[in-house]
C-alpha cells in the first residue's frame, strides 16, 4: 500500500495506532505516532540491534560470573594498551570514592560512589 | 531530589541495593527490552572497568557494558536530533547538541555481546545517558559510523570486518 500525505495529515493502523506526519523537510519526515501500550513501536534499523541485545541478555544469564571474567581475563593480557589508566578512567567516569577504590572485592562493595558517578550500588549477599 | 533505598536479589551477582535517586531512565528501554525503562548501574571494583546494567523490573535482565573509550579510544558520539531531545539535551546549546562531551554530559557505554567464542560490540548502538538528568537511551543510529569491534585473543579491541 502506498499514500500520499502532506504535514499535518495521518494514517491509521489496525483502528488504534496513529501516524501523523508532523513534518516534512527536503530529505527527511518528521512523524508522530499514537499506539497502545502493548504496541511496540521502534525503528526499522533497531531491530538489529533488538536481536544484539537478546543476545547480549543471554550472554550473562548463560554463563554468569564466568562470561565476565573471560572478558577481564582477554582485556587484561593487553591492559597497557587496551585499558585506561585509573586517571583516565575517574576523567571519563567522575569521581571514584575511596571506599570503593580501596574495596576488596565483589564482596566487599559497600555504599560507595560509583565511577559512573551517577549510582551508588552495593552487594552484599552473593549468590551461592 | 528525594529517594529511598531499593534492592533486588539477581541470579548472577546476588543482591543488589541501591539509592533509588541513582537509577537510570530509558523513557523507550532498549531495543528488545522496551517494557524495561528502569535501570540500575552496578560496577564491582575488581572488575572495572566492567559496567552491569541491571534492569529494576526483572532480576533476570542484566547487560555487560564497557566504558566505549575502552574499547575504542577515538570514539566521538554523534546522535540523531531525536536522541538528543528523548536524552533532555539543551537544543540551544550548539556545543552540546552537535556533540555531547563524555564523561561531563553524558556517560556512554558499549554492550557486550557473545560472538564467535569471543565478545563483540556495536559503537553504532552505545548506550547513552545524559549525567544531568540520568535519562537513557540506545543511541542506534545512522550517524554513527564506528562500527563493531570484536575482543581478540590477544585482548585488543579490533574492527570486526
Amino acid at each position: 500500500m502506498i499514500i500520499r500525505r502532506k504535514a499535518g495529515e495521518s494514517i491509521v493502523v489496525g483502528g488504534k495506532t496513529v501516524i501523523e506526519i508532523i513534518e516534512v523537510s527536503k530529505t527527511r519526515v518528521k512523524l508522530g505516532i499514537r499506539a497502545p501500550g502493548d504496541v511496540g513501536v521502534i525503528r526499522g534499523e533497531s531491530l538489529a540491534v533488538a536481536r544484539e541485545n537478546r543476545l547480549a541478555s543471554g550472554f550473562v544469564a548463560a554463563r554468569g560470573a564466568s562470561s565476565v571474567e573471560e572478558v577481564l581475563r582477554r582485556m587484561q593480557v593487553d591492559r597497557g594498551v587496551e585499558r585506561p589508566s585509573p586517571d583516565d578512567a575517574s576523567a571519563v567516569w567522575g569521581s571514584v570514592s575511596d571506599e570503593a577504590q580501596h574495596s576488596g572485592g565483589p564482596a566487599d562493595m559497600k555504599h560507595g560512589k560509583d565511577t559512573v558517578g551517577i549510582a551508588t550500588t552495593a552487594r552484599t549477599h552473593p549468590p551461592a | 531530589m528525594s529517594s529511598t533505598h531499593s534492592s533486588i536479589m539477581s541470579p548472577w551477582l546476588g543482591e543488589i541495593q541501591w539509592d533509588t535517586g541513582s537509577e537510570l531512565d530509558f523513557p523507550g528501554g532498549l531495543p528488545g527490552f522496551e517494557q524495561h525503562t528502569r535501570m540500575v548501574p552496578v560496577e564491582i571494583p575488581s572488575q572495572r572497568p566492567i559496567v552491569y546494567l541491571q534492569s529494576v523490573l526483572n532480576a533476570a535482565v542484566c547487560f555487560l557494558t564497557l566504558p566505549v573509550l575502552t574499547v575504542h579510544p577515538d570514539f566521538r558520539l554523534r546522535i540523531s536530533e531525536d536522541d538528543r531531545g528523548m536524552l533532555g539535551l539543551e537544543q540551544n546549546d550548539a556545543s552540546a547538541a552537535l556533540a555531547p562531551l563524555l564523561g561531563t554530559d553524558v556517560i556512554c557505554l558499549a554492550l557486550l555481546v557473545p560472538s564467535a567464542g569471543t565478545v563483540q560490540t556495536n559503537l553504532d548502538a552505545p548506550i547513552v545517558v545524559n549525567l544531568h538528568n540520568h535519562r537513557g537511551i540506545q543511541a542506534v543510529g545512522t550517524e554513527s559510523v564506528a562500527g563493531v569491534f570484536r575482543l581478540s585473543p590477544g585482548g585488543r579491541w579490533q574492527p570486526a570486518c
